[in-house]
């Protein structure tokens, strides 16, 4: 194990996950590329990468206000998207060329009616994503979206988005998605080599950079970890279930009390990485199917047995003895979860509820109850 | 002799509790919060050393729990309120399986197994609403004491309905049924009642069988005690000594236990130990 190669890749993943704007990608815009931001798991980065241009996931842990949002969406928005919106009316996201909002949730939605109002300059353009994917209806209707998405991104960023450079982005991307599941391999073994926090911070780190930067870095982390012998002691193994989390502070927090977070059913987590985009057939076809069926879905989708599946299959997969789930306050998507896994299903694991914000300051409130939960957990193994 | 401590460091007060090696309660104590946590733990535990004429250096292991409870240096170790709380309430009662704990500035509920773990917990801590410290500020507001809180809801003839959620809002409707003319007595049982509907609210996140009882400060309020009861259709078990010290007990039993187990170098086992001798 080359230990001085394994802490330069993750000094610089690091360094890019923490940033407003990666040096990476500011190199990549500096030398002329256009740069599209978005949220949510839905949204097809391939037909970004495709039009030749990077594709970022919105983020604003670097912008803990959110005065100047406030004063265009009401109490009742999420504070990821108010921090997100709030950066951008402040022109924090002047690197963007642009930006692609689904209609995943209301707090999403509206943020893109402010943004074509108040940030013209920089287009955006909204995917109407389905409430259901069990129906072909609902299936023709998506790829419809993205034929649209295609055409706009090709009108605002004066390029053709051909099938062969579809076929292209989609290999890239599956080579990020079978590294990233290389890594969360790792954290099946009894003693992980990786903490969650770090999981996180590589996996965002991946959102915010050309992939082609990205990929080679975390192969370097990847085959030096998969070196690694981890250290054993963890009191429990435990799942991270919630709304939208890129920040790994809140990780630490969890795992300061002496648990390892090894899987997560989250979209800046496992969402990403649980399933390839086919490389046969056309390539909008093999994309629709990839988002709205084959890849782990938010609880925006219904029905909902197919995450609760997924969530046992992790909970079997990766021996996990508890799970913390944690909704961002105001999240109606993620409302409901917790009832779901308490109440409706029967798992064979324990659950923490926890709520919190986009920026959460209680740290001691969060460390109190993982602990008593971790004692619970400790305690049934008497 | 040798000495077991539990020390809980709350928002509103500090707390000790001493066990010698057969699991006997020497003593309690109970003092106000001083504005740093581990001057508190030190300040409650000499006190408490001293009042019983014994010495810090017959301690052989201290278990620090509460708010505070990472801030005691001389903690060997610490446990979560929740398993403290539980503990203490069921080796001060075995036949306990719901411990509801009403402290300063948060409340809890917590659902107790036969041997003595925390199998589930449902927790307060955003607001002030079930708290002391909600009572304290309506306290303020009518111009009474909290021990009067007691007294005052027995003679409640009509419970004023109290409806806001926040604790801020709830006390400018205290304000304005003063205005209003409604008698403080039925403003307090109000009071109670609207707590009692919060921890209600809080029981039924998790399976509350009986016997159920309360801890924290507030439990000595015997008036909130029988709204609670008249809301939840629980009976709650008075349990001996003062429901305040609960937490620190159950960091003592578990100081007794985590020593025993130190010694023999197992790992970590909560469980708690059968029979109790209670001073």
């Amino acid at each position: 194990m080359d230990e001085l190669r394994l802490s330069k890749a993750l000094e610089t993943l690091t360094e890019a996950s923490e940033a407003a704007a990666s040096r990476e990608l500011l190199a990549w815009r500096a030398a002329g590329g256009k740069v599209v931001g978005y949220y949510c798991t839905y949204v097809p980065e391939e037909i970004i990468t495709a039009a030749g241009a990077v594709a970022i996931r919105l983020r604003a842990r670097t912008n803990p206000e959110t005065d100047t949002a406030s004063a265009y969406m009401g109490n009742m928005c999420c504070s990821y998207v108010k921090h997100t919106f709030d950066m951008a009316m402040k022109g924090k996201y002047d690197f963007l060329d642009g930006v692609v909002v689904p209609t995943c949730c209301d707090s999403i939605r509206h943020m893109h009616e402010n943004w074509v109002q108040y940030i013209p300059s920089q287009f955006s353009h909204q995917i109407e994503v389905p409430r259901r994917n069990d129906q072909d209806a609902h299936v023709a209707m998506f790829r419809d979206q993205l034929v649209r998405f295609r055409e706009h991104l090709e009108s605002a960023l004066g390029v053709e988005i051909t099938d062969e450079r579809l076929h292209d982005a989609i290999k890239l991307h599956n080579e990020t998605r079978a590294l990233q599941r290389r890594l969360y391999e790792l954290r099946k073994r009894e003693n992980p080599p990786i903490s969650g926090a770090l999981t996180l911070t590589l996996i965002v780190a991946g959102t915010s950079m050309p992939k082609t930067d990205y990929n080679p870095l975390l192969r370097t982390v990847v085959e030096e970890l998969e070196q690694v012998q981890g250290v054993p002691g963890a009191r429990a193994r435990l799942m991270f279930v919630g709304s939208c989390l890129d920040d790994p502070a809140y990780l630490d927090v969890i795992e300061g009390q002496g648990g390892i977070v090894v899987c997560d059913s989250q979209c800046f987590g496992s969402f990403q990485l649980s399933a390839d985009v086919s490389e046969e057939g056309d390539p909008l076809d093999a994309i629709t199917k990839n988002r709205l069926v084959d890849q782990a879905q938010c609880p925006h989708v219904s029905p909902s047995n197919q995450r609760t599946d997924y969530v046992k299959k992790i909970i079997e997969d990766f021996k996990v003895d508890g799970i913390v789930c944690s909704r961002m306050a105001m999240c109606d998507n993620w409302a409901g979860e917790n009832f779901l896994l308490n109440r409706v299903e029967k798992l064979p694991v324990p659950v923490l509820n926890v709520e919190r914000e986009y920026f959460s300051a209680a740290s001691g409130q969060l460390s109190t109850r993982v602990q008593a939960f971790l004692e619970t957990i400790e305690g049934a193994r008497v | 002799m040798k000495l077991y401590a539990g020390i809980d460091i709350g928002s509103t007060t500090g707390k000790a509790a001493l066990l010698d090696a057969e699991q006997n309660l020497l003593g309690t104590c109970i003092i106000p919060a001083t504005e740093r946590p581990e001057k508190t733990a030190r300040l409650c535990l000499d006190q408490l050393l001293d009042s019983l004429d014994l010495d810090m250096l017959q301690i052989a292991f201290v278990t620090g729990t509460g708010y505070g409870r990472v801030r005691i240096p001389f903690a060997n170790d610490n446990v979560s309120e929740i398993t403290c709380h539980a503990t203490g309430a069921k080796w001060l009662c075995p036949t306990i399986k719901t411990v509801i704990d009403i402290g300063g500035q948060d409340c809890k509920v917590m659902a107790v197994l036969p041997n003595g773990r925390v199998s589930d917990f449902a927790m307060n801590d955003k607001c002030a609403a079930g708290t002391g410290r909600f009572m304290d500020g309506q306290a303020r507001a009518m111009g009474v004491r909290i021990d009067e809180f007691s007294d005052l809801s027995q003679a409640a003839t009509a419970p004023a309905r109290v409806s806001a959620q926040c604790s801020v809002f709830a006390e400018s409707e205290v304000i304005a049924l003063i205005n209003g003319g409604t008698e403080v007595s039925d403003i307090v049982a109000g009071i109670h009642e609207s707590i009692a509907s919060r921890l209600v609210g809080l029981l039924k996140r998790i399976e509350s069988l009986p016997d159920v009882t309360v801890t924290g400060g507030c439990a000595k309020n015997k008036g909130l005690i029988s709204s609670l009861q008249d809301m939840s259709g629980l009976s709650i078990v008075q349990l001996q000594g003062d429901p305040q010290t609960v937490g620190a007990i159950g960091a003592a039993v578990l100081a007794h236990e985590q020593a025993g187990l130190a010694s023999k170098g197992t790992a970590r086992l909560l469980a708690v130990p059968s029979g109790a001798n209670a001073i």
